[in-house]
């Protein structure tokens, strides 16, 4: 229960902290209720699964692991450089509109457009793994359990609380112009994949 | 049904000299009323010159606005100064205040950092989820404060809608001059998807703002950083910091407007210029083209700073919404198609009322915004060629 209201309490920051990523994503996509339904999943199924490995790890370490160097800088670092890259290939992938940029577009699209549903994973993966005061908390509570079983339901439970507030992000996809909105989001999945490169690149270097 | 031989209509009071100058006597007393604050006073000799010269300065560009006919040149020669005085004000303020160019983190807690606005694209959000101002400036007094940005972008955004970029916007002159420095481009034809790129910046800035509660446009992507204040640099991450802001004045500002002849910064980057453009949708002011007229040369498009006009929109008689209704393709079109004009009132007609109306309440704001730093930056230019300090 504590869990679950601390899902509910935090979910709103939450869903700012991952927006920069998902919601590019979404716009970019646009497609039916169905097709972002689907995308969110992907998102929160993958976000899970690092909540699930964060309370196995809470439970084993304790409290310390998101106090050692390692984790803060090179673990999130290597993580942001992972997303960003994701972000800007994606970017990039079966553009039509940018003559120059065509030529990469090119050579992405021999990739499967399946492809694309990895973005949602990834970035679901890398968020889920990345500290922000929630999920600080969040560790707080899972470490201080007796045992890995209830670390991880009061990971379940908070994971549960927090993914409410992102369903509601898949009525972004079906925003009105959509030819305009996609390049809108492409564009942002890209300057947002930059963006995680500097920030990557910073918390290796250990500078932040 | 288009004539080949189109015989041009008189245009505004082009050639009228008295009726021009009727039309500009508001104009004369309100920038009287502004420049000396209500209160004349010619006591002090560098005051009163640099009182006269502002106040004849901004009223002939004014003047020849209404009299030409053409609304451009006139423009941006006010708009181009105001963002260099504005800047050489800045600095020598900054480095009056506070001896250099940058700010420290004791200015940051004591929120003694002007507000500039660009970052109402950042604090928006947050103010719905915390009910706070993530900005370090003073909300009431002090040099530039939040409120009294947030009531005049208000009044100008309604007043003008985007026109607020060409018009009233403290920076846009720079790139608005760089870009005027070549004769012909050398890069064309640039993709007019570019032209949603403010859009995206603007997303994640609001985004990354909510996310931080941090203005993050300002502490990482500003390029205007290079000509105003920066924080100072005391370790690797500001250090990087500062190398962004130069590379984005370089780019964004100086090398691309000149190679395109466009304004990159304004209409390809800024997440101000994103926000505003929706205020074009609220805003009584359009830019119209007249298809009886229009002979689909395709002059205005090359001409267009900002990617607001492409074949289908001139197909439309319409300019697209990012228009910063600067007046460039107005003057530009050689059959006299393009026109401001009014909401609701018919669009086949240069409409000499719609003119002067825009022109008047925009050329107020230039007048407004600019007025006190023209004067400043004359009486601290006056200052350094009389004394060798601009203090
Ligand atoms: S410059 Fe004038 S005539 Fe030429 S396309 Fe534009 S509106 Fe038409
Ligand atoms: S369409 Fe005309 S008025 Fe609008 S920004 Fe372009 S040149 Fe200026």
């Amino acid at each position: 229960m504590e869990a679950l209201l601390l899902g509910l309490g935090t979910g709103t920051s939450c869903l700012l902290y991952c927006g920069p990523v998902i919601v590019p994503y979404l716009l970019a996509e646009g497609g039916s209720l169905k097709k972002s339904f689907l995308d969110i999943s992907l998102f929160l199924g993958s976000r899970f699964i690092a909540y699930m490995i964060l309370a196995i790890v809470a439970s084993l370490m304790g409290n310390s692991l998101f106090t050692t160097e390692i984790y803060r800088s090179i673990l999130t670092g290597a993580a942001y450089i992972i997303l960003s890259t994701t972000l800007i290939i994606y970017s990039f992938f079966r553009i039509k509109h940018v003559c120059k940029a065509r030529k990469y577009s090119d050579i992405l699209s021999n990739i499967p457009y399946k492809w694309t549903q990895s973005v949602p994973v990834v970035a679901g993966f890398v968020t889920g793994l990345s500290i922000c005061p929630p999920l600080l908390l969040a560790f707080a509570g899972a470490a201080s359990k007796q045992s890995i079983q209830d670390s991880m339901i009061f990971f379940l439970f908070f994971f549960l609380g927090t993914s409410v507030y992102f369903f509601p992000l898949a009525f972004l996809g079906l925003t009105q112009r959509k030819n305009v909105i996609h390049i809108i989001g492409k564009i942002a999945a890209g300057l947002a994949g930059v963006i995680y490169f500097i920030k990557g690149v910073l918390l290796i270097s250990n500078i932040t | 049904m288009k004539s080949d031989k189109v015989k041009l209509p008189p245009y505004t009071t082009a050639g009228k000299f008295w009726k021009s100058l009727l039309i500009c006597l508001p104009m004369i007393f309100i920038t009287f009323f502004f420049l000396t604050g209500g209160e004349p006073d010619f006591s002090d000799t560098t005051n009163s010159i640099a009182f006269i010269l502002v106040f004849l300065f901004l009223n002939f560009l004014f003047f020849k606005i209404i009299y030409t006919g053409k609304t451009d040149k006139f423009r941006a020669t006010g708009f181009i100064l105001f963002a260099v005085f504005l800047s050489l004000v800045f600095i020598t303020n900054m480095v009056e205040t506070r001896e250099g160019m940058s700010f420290s983190s004791a200015d940051l807690l004591e929120c003694n950092i002007p507000f500039c606005h660009i970052v109402i694209t950042m604090i928006l959000i947050p103010i719905v989820f915390t009910n706070s101002i993530i900005f370090p400036g003073s909300i009431l007094d002090g040099f530039a404060p939040v409120s009294t940005m947030l009531i005049l972008w208000i009044l100008a955004s309604i007043a003008l809608g985007k026109g607020f970029c060409s018009w009233g916007c403290f920076y846009g002159g720079w790139d608005d001059g760089f870009s005027r420095i070549r004769k012909k481009p050398l890069v064309k034809n640039i993709n007019t998807i570019f032209r949603w790129f403010p859009f995206a910046v603007l997303l994640l800035v609001a985004l990354s703002a909510a996310m931080t509660l941090t203005p993050t446009y300002c502490e990482w992507a500003c390029p205007f950083k290079t000509v105003t204040e920066f924080e100072a640099v005391t370790s690797t991450e500001t250090l990087i910091k500062t190398i962004i802001f130069l590379l984005l004045f370089l780019g964004l500002v100086i090398v691309l407007p000149i190679l395109t002849k466009k304004r990159i910064q304004c209409g390809m980057f800024c997440p101000m210029g994103a926000l505003t453009s929706f205020t074009n949708k609220v805003n009584p002011f359009d830019v119209r083209i007249d298809k009886e007229k229009c002979k689909d040369c395709g002059i205005c498009e090359i001409k267009c700073p900002i990617l607001s006009l492409d074949p289908t929109s001139i197909e439309k008689g319409k300019t697209h919404f990012v228009c910063s209704k600067c007046g460039k393709c107005i003057d530009a079109c050689p059959n006299q198609a393009i026109h401001y004009h009014i909401k609701g009132t018919p669009v086949n007609k240069r409409n000499t009322t719609a003119r002067t109306l825009f022109v008047f309440s925009g050329f107020l704001f230039l007048a407004i915004f600019s007025g006190g730093t023209f004067q400043m930056g004359i009486i601290r230019i006056i200052n350094i060629l009389t004394t060798g300090s601009f203090f």
